[in-house]
């Protein structure tokens, strides 16, 4: 009986090559773009939980909160038609405490947070100013500033993070408000928010 | 003619081919699951105080709330000087004070009229003074931003964040609150001649609150 050469058996199946190679392919881009946010601090530690050490826990540079900053958002984040609540945040002598610990404690004492009124766009200036979001964050920039801002210097500054729609009258109320001090305040930095659902 | 038996084989699934695919599926919603997640990073940008005391101004742009924006620079002082000399000619007979009043109110309407533009001019109008910053290293423009109360300070935000792609640093920017109708209900506009740093005569032109 003759022997038959089954030579196709022999053959490269293209389709299934072509499937793993696109697959190693994938595989390869996502695993580098994973490596590359790894290497920085913010994004890939709010996808995966990262095992953390025990002990002290290590303050991430970018995080820290070096300056008075006014956190301004809605009250309920998921509402943009919910008043405007205006957050003083304090950084803390040691350099220790993070934006997220600082809006934490904020929230948590009344002394550091207050609402902006209906209708506050409409009021006088006298009045707007003498509101308590206004009282909080002209006290809260004159206590900063005889603590810490005692001579002129490019360094002094304050920050303002903002969600997007925040009105430009709160804005320049605050501004309004460091200018007081001319040149003892010569900057502000903004950081801006995305709005939910922006 | 003897039909073909029906070869059941053809018709089976494909086992391999489907596994690639659910893998390939899987993959492809994970990734974008991780991409939607992805926190966008926080834009920093410093912004002067404002001083207590009268600025001046090469380019004023103000915002208005209706997403439109008004912007002046020294190409609006022709018109200026223009509309001057019309309201002189056709209103000399009016006192003194009528005669700024007057040409105040003029000189408001056609220069919002023909510098008032929409909110899609603001990126080319931003880069045409970028490029004339970046032709001149040396000029320095000040760029003032008004902005009234009930805008969202975003577009502040949007205007300040193109002026400082100049590439030499030599567009320095400023922001108050302010509304049109502040500049319409305005004391005087005028032109002021002064001589600058350089000793070169300017006509500047003057808006008193």
């Amino acid at each position: 009986m003759p022997f038959v050469r089954k030579e196709d058996l022999k053959d490269m199946e293209l389709p299934s090559l072509i499937d793993i190679i696109f697959l190693l392919l994938i595989f390869f881009l996502v695993t580098y773009s994973f490596s590359e946010m790894g290497e920085e601090t913010g994004p890939a530690r709010s996808i995966f939980d990262l095992p953390e050490a025990l002990g002290e826990s290590p303050v991430l540079e970018e995080e820290v909160l070096r300056t008075l900053l006014f956190q301004i958002e809605h009250k309920d984040s998921k509402d943009i038609h919910s008043p405007k609540v205006v957050y003083a945040l304090w950084p803390s002598l040691s350099d220790s405490i993070t934006l997220s610990q600082a809006l934490v404690k904020a929230r948590e004492d009344s002394s550091l947070h207050a609402e902006f009124p209906d209708g506050f766009l409409q009021l006088p200036d006298e009045e707007f100013q003498s509101t308590p979001p206004c009282t909080l964050i002209a006290n809260s920039i004159a206590r900063y500033k005889a603590r810490y801002f005692h001579n002129v210097s490019v360094t002094n500054t304050i920050e303002i993070r903002a969600a997007k729609d925040t009105e430009f009258r709160i804005i320049d109320f605050i501004m309004d408000c460091c200018a007081a001090y001319q040149d003892t305040i010569p900057r502000i930095v903004f950081h801006t928010l995305a709005t939910e659902g922006d | 003619m003897a039909f073909k038996p029906w070869n059941s084989n053809k018709r089976k699934m494909q086992l391999v081919s489907l596994i690639d695919m659910v893998f390939i599926l899987l993959v492809f919603f994970l990734v974008t699951i991780f991409i939607v997640r992805e926190p966008r990073e926080e834009m920093r940008l410093a912004v002067p105080t404002p001083e207590n005391k009268p600025g001046r101004a090469q380019i004023l742009i103000q915002l208005l709330p209706s997403d439109e924006f008004f912007m002046i620079d020294e190409s609006a002082m022709p018109v200026v000087e223009s509309v001057f000399r019309d309201v002189e000619n056709r209103f000399g007979y009016l006192s003194v004070q009528n005669l700024q009043q007057k040409k105040k109110e003029v000189v408001f309407r056609v220069l919002t009229e023909r510098f008032t533009y929409p909110a899609e001019q603001l990126s080319h109008k931003i880069q045409q003074l970028l490029n004339k910053a970046n032709r001149s290293p040396n000029e320095k423009y000040f760029v003032l931003i008004r902005c009234p109360d009930e805008v969202p300070y975003a577009r502040v935000i949007e205007v300040i964040e193109k002026l400082s792609q100049a590439q030499y640093n030599n567009v320095i920017y400023g922001c108050v609150g302010g509304s049109l109708e502040q500049i319409r209900n305005c004391k005087q506009i005028r032109i002021v001649t002064e001589i600058d740093e350089k000793g070169i005569k300017r006509d500047n032109l003057w808006i008193t609150f």
